[in-house]
């Protein structure tokens, strides 16, 4: 399915693209399995469609976000973003979205809002991986932010992925894009948001809470307790894969004020 | 068995065990696409994979002799220098292709990370095993060959923690290894203990 004409570019990462194909065949999605190469597998036994998010919490208009409103929007646009994995691997990505913050404001989330919390779907007849008995990960996949976070323009709520709707591995059908954080907190295949006004918990926090904090920014400086992170391997254009310096943020300074007076080696 | 058979049956043992390493590498090199987005990663594990198969396989050898298949013994030692072959093999891809030989993040790795770490102790005590596999080795060490190969069984608890320890969703895989090495470690135990029984009762 292509996605409507309406989409105009911003956000060039300045960098070549990852091929679409090898962005479509390496994938962290263990509602899938494990293995890279499972969630491009098992994809088909998936049906994404027809799709809607509840939306609810602390806001005055609580309601949900249909699939057919989200890309029929006027507000479309095409995204492209780093995306850094916490295994030290990285793409370059085109989206196809809207920006999250235009979302959540029609909920008018209210003064106890002060985060927003996301759940993926649970289906154990199509997606293998929630029947893994030896998982670390307790399903349904949830992932949070700081209203902040989620409100500032960068992040990014996707439907698809150069040009077409995306991919049922890729996050099918709207998939979350926060690109100054490790890939994992880019949650996919979204059904819940919530606005909470306390720090939600998130799925891989609650796997192993000294590995994978809250926050989860990007930072090179701070190395995960088994590998550094202060390099990472992009996979390039033409499958070319290079190890490049990591960048604070993932190379984008413009976020740096929402954690002013935070210290990023304690809320890492 | 003549002497022809026995070479015959030690040279196809042999083109088995190397064939992993023959098939990953002609793929790497004639189309590196069919190993998936990212071939190193895949040779990488799969390397360190086969080195713990038979490190399993050498194992394996005196529990399928007493089912019966006598021989097996014969093609102990060359199991065991293909553990240390493909642990080579994963040591090299992780220096060459991985770190991209950084000294800077080897020298990290290593002292910060037990997995690092503990596989690095895995392949030195390995290359140990392998030096004084020669059996001009044997005869020199006399008693002192089989203590030091009884090593083996702190090379599997130590490649096993290596394993565990990169799960991150699953341990699937870590618990199956597992089981299998805690079945051969097992059996030993046990035949050990119904042995010492059987001399107490006498």
């Amino acid at each position: 399915k292509k996605i409507a004409s309406t989409v105009y570019r911003s956000y060039n990462a300045g960098e070549p693209l990852t091929d679409a194909q090898d962005a479509k065949q390496y994938n962290n999605f263990y509602e899938f399995g494990t293995g890279k190469g499972d969630p491009a597998k098992y994809a088909d036994e998936f049906n994404p469609y027809p799709w809607r998010i509840e939306v609810g919490g602390e806001c005055d208009n609580p309601g949900v976000i249909s699939l057919e409103d989200l890309i029929s929007s006027q507000s479309l646009e095409e995204r492209i973003y780093r995306m850094r994995c916490v295994e030290a691997w990285s793409m370059v990505l085109p989206w196809t979205g809207i920006e999250l913050g235009k979302v959540l404001r029609q909920f008018q989330p209210n003064s106890r809002a002060k985060y927003v919390a996301f759940e993926t779907i649970i289906r154990k007849d199509e997606m293998r991986g929630q029947k893994d008995p030896f998982s670390f990960i307790d399903w349904p996949y949830v992932e949070g932010l700081r209203i902040d976070e989620a409100m500032h323009p960068l992040a990014f709520l996707a439907v698809g992925m150069y040009g077409e709707a995306l991919p049922v591995q890729n996050g099918a059908p709207i998939r979350l894009v926060v690109p100054w954080k490790y890939g994992f907190k880019s949650i996919k295949s979204i059904v819940r948001i919530r606005f909470v006004d306390e720090q939600p918990p998130t799925t891989w926090n609650l796997s192993n809470a000294k590995e994978y904090g809250f926050y989860s920014n990007v930072n090179p400086g701070r190395s995960h307790p088994r590998w550094s992170q202060a390099t990472e391997r992009r996979i390039g254009a033409n499958g070319k894969i290079e190890r490049i310096p990591s960048q604070l943020f993932n190379g984008y300074p413009e976020v740096a004020s929402l954690y002013d007076k935070m210290d990023l080696g304690l809320f890492f | 068995m003549t002497l022809i058979t026995k070479r015959l049956a030690w040279w196809l043992i042999f083109l088995a065990a190397a064939s992993p390493s023959l098939v990953l590498f002609s793929l790497y090199l004639f189309n590196p696409r069919s190993l998936g987005v990212d071939p190193i990663e895949v040779i990488l594990k799969e390397m360190g994979e086969w080195a713990l198969r038979f490190l399993l396989l050498s194992l394996a050898c005196s529990p399928i002799r007493r089912l019966g298949w006598k021989s097996i013994v014969r093609y102990r030692r060359m199991l065991g220098l293909f553990a240390f072959y493909y642990a080579s093999l994963h040591l090299s891809t992780y220096l060459l292709g991985w770190i991209e030989l950084d000294w800077q993040v080897f020298s990290e790795d290593i002292i910060k990370r037990p997995f690092i770490y503990l596989g690095m102790i895995s392949w030195s005590l390995l290359a140990i095993l392998a030096l004084t596999s020669p059996k001009a080795m044997v005869r020199l060490l006399k008693k002192r060959w089989s203590i030091i190969h009884k090593l083996v069984y702190l090379i599997i608890a130590l490649v096993w923690v290596h394993l565990w320890l990169q799960s991150r969703a699953s341990a699937g895989e870590a618990v199956l290894y597992g089981a299998l090495a805690l079945l051969l470690l097992g059996e030993r135990v046990y035949r050990k203990a119904s042995v010492y029984r059987a001399k107490a009762a006498r």
